[in-house]
């Protein structure tokens, strides 16, 4: 086999690696509607101080004047994740593909004027 | 440790909003002299395994739940710049589409848990780990770099866990209303630094060690030349 050939094929081995990891964060992710049973599943609650202003009114017997006026500021589209565990996995894939995306769209702008060849390891 | 709007005051929010958008401007120059075009798939993954990690709550029987953050296993991977910067954009994608933190307390979230966890966890890690010589040459130095990034990544998340605490404790202090009551996050320090570290120094700190050590160790095992 020729020096150049070898090499290709030690690229191809590199990027069939690099796609095995990708492969083990999607079987991660198929696990996600763990963390929400578990909670429900110990009768836990939800992080500390991550309440709505209404679950502290209850808690607290008032709201906050102006936690209350920009509590509510943001209205997310999936906000808490989804509704039940279907929800909870859709959320989980689809933040994958979002957040993915823009990291990698960040990375390619932030090393733009570097060597596009090459480099197949950093440093 | 995502901190809603409303917790916080004005000045807390922006100063820590400040804060952030500087330390980013800072990580990305860094980056700029390090990362090549050929990273970007490997940022992409650290983002989002950081993302996918955060979905893993883990319950205190009959209290609240946490979840590890995957931050030391970036700044391992990835160094702690680019950690940094994977973290702030998973924080910016739960917050803006899945209104997990708040948008006025997103600097304040970036810095406890994408700057002050990873370079704290990151700095614990280095001098535990030893010369990057070693790191390098590894082979049988895989323990003590499994060890010290456990170190790392229990140190990490309580350092967030401890700075989120101090700021949410500080706020009825800053502002009240005419009535004199809190007109932000209502509890004092000494009920917030013992709500949040109980969780963190007893189960979530070691969710964060069980992740990072597992993850760790089948990368230096399947891909070391990925380790930073």
């Amino acid at each position: 086999m020729t020096k150049r050939g070898k090499k290709q094929e030690q690229k191809q081995k590199q990027k069939r690696k690099k796609q095995k990891l990708w492969v083990a964060l999607l079987i991660f992710a198929f696990l996600t509607p763990l963390g929400l049973w578990a909670p429900r599943f110990f009768g836990a609650g939800g992080a500390w101080g991550e309440w709505s202003w209404r679950e502290l009114e209850k808690t607290i017997g008032y709201a906050p004047a102006g936690l209350k006026r920009i509590n509510g500021l943001w209205r997310a589209p999936a906000a808490g994740y989804g509704a039940g565990y279907m929800g909870y996995l859709a959320s989980a894939l689809a933040g994958i593909l979002i957040v993915a995306a823009i990291s990698y769209t960040i990375g390619k702008l932030i090393s733009k004027h570097k060597d596009q060849h090459g480099g197949k390891t950093k440093k | 440790m995502h901190i809603p709007d409303g917790y916080l005051g004005p000045e807390t929010y922006g100063s820590f909003w400040a804060v952030t958008l500087g330390l980013l401007y800072v990580a990305g120059r860094k980056l700029k002299k390090t990362l090549k075009a050929a990273d970007a798939p490997l940022l992409a993954l650290g983002a989002a395994a950081s993302f996918v990690v955060m979905m893993f709550n883990v319950p205190i029987m009959g209290g609240t739940s946490g979840h590890a953050t995957g931050g030391m296993l970036l700044a391992v991977v990835l160094g702690p710049w680019a950690a940094f910067i994977c973290m702030s954009i998973a924080l910016a994608v739960q917050a803006l589409v899945f209104g997990d933190g708040g948008i006025t307390s997103y600097g304040a979230n970036c810095f406890n848990m994408a700057f002050a966890g990873v370079f704290a966890g990151w700095a614990l890690y280095r001098l535990l780990a030893g010369k990057k010589e070693n790191i390098e040459k590894k082979k049988n130095k895989n323990k003590r770099i499994l060890f010290a990034a456990g170190c790392g990544a229990y140190f990490g998340i309580n350092v967030a866990a401890f700075l989120t605490a101090l700021e949410l404790g500080i706020q009825p202090i800053l502002d009240k209303g005419a009535d004199g009551r809190p007109l932000y996050s209502p509890f004092p320090l000494k009920v917030t630094i013992p709500a949040l570290m109980a969780g963190h120094l007893t189960l979530f700190g070691f969710a964060e060690v069980a992740f990072t050590v597992l993850a760790l160790a089948y990368l230096l095992k399947s891909h070391p030349e990925l380790i930073f």
